[in-house]
């Protein structure tokens, strides 16, 4: 499987067309320290992931959610269609649970399409069901998600959750917002935080590794010199919005950024060298061309986070989820091999400690899971699915309450049932509808950053969630 | 207008009728024509408010892919210089990294001065003062040299102290537009440690030779290009 991201490295976009020179918020830092340090690693499945197969399923064995059932009026407007899928691991899932396709852990029941490799994590996972998204547009939900700010147009507005986790401890940490394959935004936080996006580990080696010759130790110490003495006039005329400030300290990040040691740690190639045997191992890399997928990715990502590379990653696992065609052919293959890649992922970061110390990075990694909205409930009539308001997600973290559902979606028409923050039962009278922001200022809440920048969202924390409501 | 030096190459790359052939860029004409401006304000407190513009901006790659060959003019092969990754214009092949609009998906320029942008333009200044240093190598004439203008080879602070503040001046103006007053040796001073510094390094403790001459207008030119006044205007 490939993904569909179509460009190569980019600078982090700034939202809106607006440029972030300053910082205007100023991310307070609660429980982050050196010793317990707060690492974000945001997967985002492209192209609107059906969440009957993975997050919010629904039993294909019950006569109201087959078809023609279903498809009557009065009926439940809910075909989960799992006998259609061809992947085999679906299959095999349904022949073992009488065809229901519900694979039941503790007090959480995934889909299908839901790997053994993931669900063996789901003591840790809080699956938040019935998210609102206000839109059926790729770029505005996709963008909804990544920022916890409706977009305006199709522009993302407010800033990355992964920006908002790098700027509050990441200023000099490597690369402290890394994307890959994924979008990220700054709009207020400071220019350190600002995600550096990447494709490959290629992308990452360009990144830390000098392209043609370096310059002598000596001309660089003395470019060094004269640049922090620097300051005449004229860089202070330029200097009125601030711009020249920003571009030093961008200087000095990109200086800091190559560097030869950090670059070994991307080094990928079949077989794997003995430092990186582990990894593979853990991640199913067997192949070069795993590099291209999930698995390359999340490879990418494990050494961001266990090696203090990054403070936050996110990136894309899936990215051809568009299915309005044929659903039963490839959507849950690509759910599968993603929710695998993060399965394995969290494995690995389970049981590596973070940079080496006594501590094993999963303890200091907060998760999210999304996709841009989920798929209708009905087939279409191409045997495909169009896209659909209610999405879920999957939270996890050290200030996250794991092995429980939060929220839900209605057994008719798969619609956004209200919730209730403190308890995470519906509550169709007096809950909220959960929203983007809602989960956003949770998790950072929960990681002990400010959610200030959130504020005109007027977000609502989900303390049902949360280990220190 | 002075620090928009490098903008008003590109205009003036853009606006030549036709591409620049590969051996005849756009000329530059660096020649003095009355005498220089007084310096805009007394020397600076730092205690007090800078004087600041109002607004200012990066650099585009549009003009970036201008500014490279009139600044820097042609190459061994006589071929206009700019970043080359392998046999391929990397301003061209990394234009998305460095926030090109492609008016496909993306429509607005980003010019933010990010540590990618930076990391790349570091990369960037290293390859073009490398072939900027090659053909003035290849350059008898001085009159015809673009980097090593009013200097020999085998200069140094030492034994052409007025001929490499006259070449640090020179290039101040090509590269950035700022013309530094005649006799203002306290301007270019700290290109001037620059300079020195690097020679001094390269020679580490050897008899100073043109290569090591050479590594002090390479660390010159890096730093020139890798300046807020080369990008920011």
């Amino acid at each position: 499987m490939s993904l569909s991201r179509r460009r190569f490295l980019e600078i982090a976009g700034l939202a809106g067309g607006a440029v972030a020179l300053r910082s205007i918020v100023s991310p307070r830092l609660a429980q982050a320290s050196p010793d317990n340090p707060q690492l974000l690693l945001a997967c985002y499945l492209g192209g609107g992931a059906d969440q009957m197969l993975s997050f919010d399923p629904r039993d294909a064995s019950l006569a109201k959610f087959q078809a023609p059932a279903a498809y009557a009026a009065g009926g439940t407007g809910i075909h989960p269609a799992y006998d259609l899928v061809v992947d085999a691991r679906v299959k095999a899932v349904l022949a073992a649970t009488g065809g229901s396709g519900l694979q039941k852990k503790g007090p959480i029941t995934f889909g299908p399409a839901t790997p053994a490799s993931f669900m063996s994590h789901s003591t840790d996972l809080a699956v938040l069901r019935g998210v609102y998204m206000g839109t059926l547009t790729h770029e505005v939900g996709r963008r909804y998600f990544t920022t916890g700010k409706f977009p305006r147009g199709l522009s993302a507005a407010g800033s990355s959750l992964g920006t908002a986790v790098a700027a509050a401890d990441g200023k000099d940490t490597l690369i402290p917002n890394l994307a890959i394959s994924a979008e990220t935004y700054n709009e207020t936080f400071p220019t350190y935080a600002s995600g550096i996006g990447v494709n490959s580990f290629d992308d990452v080696l360009s990144l830390l590794k000098p392209l043609g010759t370096a310059l002598p130790t000596g001309s660089d110490k003395a470019l060094s010199a004269y640049e922090a003495d620097s300051d005449d006039c004229t860089e202070r005329e330029l200097d009125g919005a601030g711009l020249v400030d920003t571009f030093k300290q961008s200087r000095i990040k990109a200086r800091t950024m190559v560097s030869a040691s950090a670059s070994t740690l991307f080094n990928f190639k079949v077989p794997a060298p003995p430092a990186l045997d582990d990894l593979f191992t853990t991640l199913g890399i067997a192949k070069s061309a795993d590099f291209a997928g999930p698995k390359g990715n999340a490879a990418i990502a494990a050494q961001a986070l266990t090696q203090g590379i990054s403070e936050a990653v996110s990136l894309q696992l899936a990215g051809d989820l568009d299915d309005h065609n044929d659903w039963g052919d490839t959507h849950a293959t690509g759910i599968a091999d993603a929710l695998d890649a993060i399965g394995n992922l969290i494995t690995f970061l389970k049981k590596t400690p973070y940079k080496g110390g006594a501590t094993m990075t999963w303890e200091h990694t907060t998760l999210i899971i999304f996709s841009e909205f989920a798929r209708t409930p009905l087939l279409n009539g191409r045997a495909g699915r169009d896209h659909h308001l209610a999405s879920s997600c999957v939270v996890a973290g050290p200030g996250i309450k794991g092995n429980q559902v939060f929220g839900a979606t209605s057994d008719t028409a798969l619609a956004v049932r209200n919730v209730d923050p403190a308890t995470g039962k519906p509550d169709d009278a007096a809950g909220i509808q959960l929203r983007p922001a809602d989960i956003h200022a949770t998790l950072l809440h929960s990681m002990g950053l400010s959610y200030d920048h959130l504020s005109n969202q007027s977000p609502q924390l989900l303390s049902a969630i949360l280990v220190k409501p | 207008m002075k620090r928009a030096l490098p903008l008003f190459f590109a205009a003036l790359a853009a606006c030549s009728s036709g591409a620049p052939s590969e051996t005849s860029g756009p000329v530059l004409n660096e020649t003095p024509i009355g005498t220089a401006p007084p310096t805009d304000h007394p020397p600076i407190d730092p205690a007090k408010k800078p004087v600041t513009s109002a607004v200012s901006q990066r650099i585009s790659v549009a003009q970036l892919r201008g500014a490279f060959p009139v600044i820097l003019g042609t190459d061994v092969n006589g071929k206009d210089i700019t970043w080359m990754s392998g046999s391929t214009p990397a301003l061209d092949k990394m234009a998305d990294v460095l926030g090109e609009a492609d008016y496909a998906f993306v429509t607005q320029d980003n010019r933010a001065p990010s540590a990618l942008y930076l990391k790349f333009m570091d990369d960037a200044a290293r390859d073009v003062c490398d072939r900027a240093l090659k053909a003035d190598a290849a350059r008898p004439q001085a009159t015809d040299r673009v980097l090593l203008r009013y200097v020999g080879p085998t200069d140094t602070v030492t034994t052409n102290a007025a001929g490499v503040d006259q070449n640090l001046g020179y290039l101040t103006l090509r590269f950035h537009g700022i013309k530094v007053k005649d006799g203002d040796a306290a301007r270019l001073a700290p290109l001037r440690k620059v300079f020195s510094d690097s020679v001094t390094a390269a020679a580490a403790g050897q008899s100073v030779t043109a290569a090591h001459v050479t590594e002090g207008w390479r660390a010159v030119c890096v730093g020139l290009v890798t300046a807020p006044e080369f990008h920011l205007y």
